[in-house]
């Protein structure tokens, strides 16, 4: 993804539109172009940054909202400062998925009492369907972060329990009961 | 997307409302100087700095991505560009350092988009990135380094960078 340097200043949040034709960014990276980039090849860490962003973007902000752009840049610094040490190229994708839950998770809880819905507001002109956007902003922020982290792994991203478990680092039959809450949780405060 | 009859519905499977809505679920973007930042971290080597400079960002940029024109204007390690392949964002070009007769071609591969450019040679690594501060003026990131000569050069890339914004301001 080409970042877009006109967007307004600094990082901002935005909902993609709800269309099949807008599926869930894809995971594009090859294993080449991952161990380059291990060993330092500017070009190849900047293909690295491109493929991974839209993905943590979408993981940052959906479980930590409006303190996404802080959890999302964070998570990548980590990641680039941190990508030489990845033994296997190939669990890049779990070790990235695992850094920005915990970072999304730790900045929501630090800005857990701060409006989001004004804030999302701000970014009018590039979401095709506002109101489902502001729905959907609505109710993930009436959930606890941890309720968006096990939304996010199970139902957008499509781990299993066990999977979900240990990305969280709790116990499979906590990850159930929490998973139930959450989804009762979204249901209930769904507009009708 | 409200389903109708709610209590039907098993707390245990994913629901309507939520699968209906699973693209509008929020993401994030960053801009290109948030983005080099990131690169930059992980190149602790390199020297990194950023400015702000009194022009809009069409002009800033149009200036720096002229890199055949313009980049031996402020960068004072380069004598000469001459660009041999462009495909899409991807260029290839042959750099001249400082002593015009005297010094090598250096080829870099380099990747140019609007607020955007990479460069890299066997002997170093530039980044430059620009986002628009508002609407006159231009926020600017700029980091060099080099792997091959390690940290022990980056106090001389950090003075190189000052220098280069120096000139920008005057030439842009």
């Amino acid at each position: 993804m080409a970042p877009d340097p006109n967007q307004k200043k600094g990082r901002e949040q935005k909902s993609r539109e709800p269309s099949s034709e807008s599926p869930p960014p894809a995971f594009v990276l090859t294993s080449d172009q991952i161990q380059a980039a291990q060993s330092g090849d500017l070009i190849a860490m900047g293909d690295v940054l491109d493929g991974l962003m839209p993905w943590v973007g979408r993981l940052c902000g959906s479980i930590a909202l409006d303190a996404g752009p802080d959890a999302a840049q964070e998570t990548m610094i980590q990641v680039m400062r941190d990508l030489r040490g990845l033994r296997d190229p190939d669990s890049l994708r779990s070790w990235v998925r695992r850094i920005a839950t915990r970072e999304a998770i730790r900045h929501a809880e630090r800005r857990r009492r701060e409006p989001l819905v004004d804030h999302i507001e701000e970014s009018e002109g590039v979401v095709l369907d506002p109101s489902l956007r502001r729905d959907v902003a609505r109710v993930l922020s009436e959930l606890a972060p941890d309720q968006r982290a096990i939304l996010v792994l199970r139902d957008l991203e499509g781990l299993s329990e066990a999977e979900a478990a240990d990305e969280l680092n709790v116990a499979r039959g906590t990850i159930k009961s929490r998973l139930h809450r959450a989804r009762d949780a979204f249901r209930k405060r769904w507009p009708s | 997307m409200t389903p109708d009859d709610p209590n039907e519905m098993n707390p245990d499977t994913p629901d309507r409302p939520i699968e209906a809505a699973r693209y509008a679920w929020p993401t994030v973007e960053l801009d290109p100087v948030d983005q080099m930042r990131i690169l930059a971290a992980g190149l602790p080597h390199a020297a990194a700095n950023e400015t702000v400079f009194d022009a809009n960002f069409d002009r800033v940029w149009s200036f720096i991505a002229d890199l055949e024109q313009n980049t031996a204007r402020f960068e004072a390690s380069v004598s000469r560009i001459k660009i041999l392949e462009r495909s899409g964002d991807r260029i290839v070009l042959d750099a001249k350092g400082p002593l015009s007769v005297a010094s090598p071609w250096i080829r870099f591969d380099v990747v140019l988009r609007p607020g955007w450019c990479l460069m890299r040679s066997r002997l170093g690594e530039v980044g430059m990135a620009a986002r628009p501060e508002d609407e006159e003026r231009t926020r600017f990131f700029h980091f060099e380094g080099s792997a091959l000569l390690g940290r022990v050069i980056k106090p001389l890339f950090a003075w190189n960078i000052r220098r280069d914004f120096v000139k920008l301001r005057k030439l842009i």
